[in-house]
């Protein structure tokens, strides 16, 4: 049995036990999703303390939520969907777009001519980190976590040419940022 | 907010004698680059060309200490900032504004902010922050993100139909939106929202007490959402509408010329509620008041 | 699609997205969250969209108005002294407008002392921040914080005859949270002006 077989095998499992009021069982897809979930949560939000919040709602969310839970898609999409809704909806009533502190002058000396395959990790997530909001979303969902353009759509609650576009929006400014 | 750069070319105006000062300054600009703009009282207009340049014309008044402009090719950035003399320096005659006439390539991103000086930008294709107090806003919508925020201004975006999300907050400001097509988020405490959005993707208005008023089409799996406390809301749907509906409120009216009557809530209060599908219910309406009316209607 | 995804993103060719790609989809949090998960999991839920706390550390780190980006991958949380150590009673004795402010919020709103705190942090030179806004502005701002408050009092009492009813709940929390950020705008705003003399 490949690893990711394994996986989907022992989250049926703790899905159904977690119905049934097993917390201990809920707890154990909280310890195999977290990461992914949390990780998700920080690059909407960027922020810590909210990405935490966020993650404890989402997983909060879920527990209230699982008899909703066809199994259409699998579980970890399943608790992003959660996640963006509850990062968004954090966004949008607030009514701030909160932006990060520009970048270190510092860096001036260590520029790069072209982003490829040795460009520091930190670098590209500041990037995307400064990034305008739907641009970001998207990149976010598509780009790191490989979900489809309908997927993504539909998980943002827009058009997929939207999605598109605010995918060819994002790796354009990408490229100037990575670049400069 | 601005660190150093790399090469800037910065022309600033010497002190001025005590008289309204002319004022015209250029300088080359990425054609898709980032304008910032700040000034205090008077009046900024913003108009986009086809020309890799920046210019500033306008008057400058006695209370004005001078004019930045600094253009720094390297970041794609040009500053434009009026500087007011400091208190005890100021005439505190009513001649301290600024009338400035901007001209900015058309695809360029602006970010501009005033306090009372009104501000009204047409032809600029590229991303839009502007910002202001007590200044009117007044812009075109292109392709781009547009966002206004003001605190008791008025706003007027017009679009031309084509899909852009669109973010407006005010406080006490009215709010028009015009040809909107797409996203929109409007948020304001005490004024009005008048919004009129094609082929609405996500739709998000919430009011304190100001009306609300949202108009246009409905994409097929639009999410729109409306809350407000004791504002009126009308919402007014043309073209085929499929939607399910769900509107509450806690002791305001709903009326609905879809034909489906507003029932009383099973709770202890005098609210109704509304649920209902119209068409084959793609998309998602949902309306909330504590005392606001909610009308609802579709053509 | 019914595989987890545990490949990178899309590529297809593009360096960026290579790039953006290689990005690890999972980050493990600075601490263990599952205690407060497990506690929310046995409240109740109070409003219709399952939401049980709002958490108000994203306008209160607003307010203090120092995000640092550094933060999304050395989780180093930037310090908020002056929304952790204001105490609530100098709320009432340092706002000197009485229709725009009083320290207490209803019995029906689970704010928290995260919330408190914020909001006492932003009243904290509130008056001398309306002050540097122009004369006719800060009337209407204040009279917009009065409406607020309005508002407010309008829900409690609404839930003073519908203590479970969720539309108020939900009403309840989000004029709450339009309040803080108002004044967190109010702050940002006023906050750049220069002092009027």
């Amino acid at each position: 049995m490949t690893a990711e077989a394994a996986a989907i095998d022992s989250d049926e499992q703790w899905i159904e036990r977690a119905r049934l009021g097993d917390r201990a069982a809920f707890e154990g897809l909280y310890r195999a999703h977290s990461g992914r979930v949390y990780g998700l949560c920080l690059r909407l939000t960027r922020d810590v303390t909210v990405a935490e919040d966020c993650t404890q709602e989402t997983f909060i969310s879920a527990w209230r939520n699982l008899a909703r839970f066809e199994g259409r898609s699998t579980l970890g999409t399943w608790l992003h969907r959660i996640a963006v809704n509850v990062a968004l909806a954090r966004a949008r009533r607030g009514g701030l777009e909160v932006v990060p502190a520009p970048e270190e002058d510092e860096r001036e000396e260590a520029t790069r001519a072209v982003i490829d395959d040795d460009t520091p990790p930190i670098d590209v997530e500041n990037a995307i980190a400064s990034l305008p909001g739907g641009a970001r979303h998207v990149l976010i969902l598509y780009g790191i976590y490989g979900y489809t353009h309908e997927e993504a759509s539909d998980m943002l609650g827009i058009a997929v040419g939207t999605c598109k576009a605010q995918l060819h929006r994002a790796r354009r400014l990408l490229r100037e940022r990575l670049s400069a | 907010m601005i660190k150093s750069y790399m090469a800037i070319a910065a022309l600033l105006l010497t002190p001025l004698a005590q008289a309204e000062q002319p004022v015209e300054q250029r300088a080359p600009a990425d054609p898709q680059g980032e304008v910032e703009v700040s000034s205090v009282s008077g009046l900024v207009s913003i108009d986009g060309w086809d020309r890799n340049e920046v210019q500033v014309t306008g008057t400058l008044g006695d209370d004005v200490e001078r004019l930045d402009f600094v253009s720094d090719p390297k970041r794609n950035h040009t500053l434009i900032k009026v500087v007011m003399k400091t208190s005890s320096n100021r005439s505190h005659r009513d001649d301290g504004d600024a009338e400035l006439s901007i001209r900015v390539p058309a695809a360029s991103r602006l970010n501009a902010n005033t306090v009372s000086a009104d501000l009204s930008v047409s032809s600029v294709r590229g991303e839009q922050r502007l910002q202001t107090v007590s200044g009117e806003i007044s812009s075109e919508i292109a392709a781009e993100d547009v966002e206004a925020k003001t605190v008791s201004g008025n706003v007027v975006l017009r679009g031309d139909n084509k899909p852009a999300v669109v973010t407006v907050t005010t406080v006490s400001g009215d709010a028009q939106v015009v040809r909107a097509a797409g996203e929109i988020v409007a948020n304001s405490v005490s004024g009005s929202l008048n919004l009129g959005v094609d082929q609405i993707t996500r739709a998000r208005a919430r009011t304190t007490s100001g009306d609300l008023e949202l108009k246009g089409t409905l994409a097929r799996d639009a999410r729109v959402d409306v809350e407000t406390i004791s504002g009126e809301v009308n919402l007014d749907f043309k073209g085929t509408v499929n939607a399910e509906f769900e509107i509450e409120s806690f002791s305001g009216g709903i009326d609905n010329c879809f034909g489906q009557k507003a029932q009383p809530t099973n709770k202890s209060g005098p609210g109704s509620e509304l649920n209902f599908k119209q068409g084959e219910g793609s998309a998602r309406v949902r309306v909330q008041s504590l005392s606001g009316e909610i009308r609802l209607c579709g053509k | 699609m019914n595989h987890e995804r545990t490949t990178s993103g899309n590529s297809h060719g593009d360096a960026v997205l290579r790039a953006v790609g290689r990005l690890p989809q999972a980050i493990e949090p600075r601490r263990d969250l599952w205690p407060g998960i497990s506690q929310g999991l046995d409240q109740p839920a109070s409003t219709r969209r399952g939401r049980f706390e709002v958490s108000w550390a994203y306008a209160a780190a607003a307010a203090v108005g120092c995000l640092a980006l550094g933060a999304l991958l050395s989780y180093s949380v930037m310090q908020r002294e002056t929304a952790s150590t204001v105490p609530t009673e100098l709320v009432a004795a340092t706002s000197n407008r009485p229709t725009v402010l009083p320290a207490s919020f209803g019995r029906y709103a689970a704010l928290g002392p995260e919330y408190e705190r914020a909001r006492a942090a932003l009243v904290i030179g509130l008056a001398e921040r309306l002050d540097r806004l122009p004369p006719v502005t800060r009337l209407k701002v204040e009279s917009n914080l009065a409406e607020i408050q309005e508002a407010l009092t309008e829900i409690n009492a609404a839930l003073e005859l519908a203590p479970d009813d969720p539309l108020l709940r939900e009403l309840l929390m989000n004029t709450y949270q339009d309040e803080l950020s108002l004044l967190v705008r109010l702050n940002q705003t006023a906050g750049s002006l220069p002092a009027r003399t």
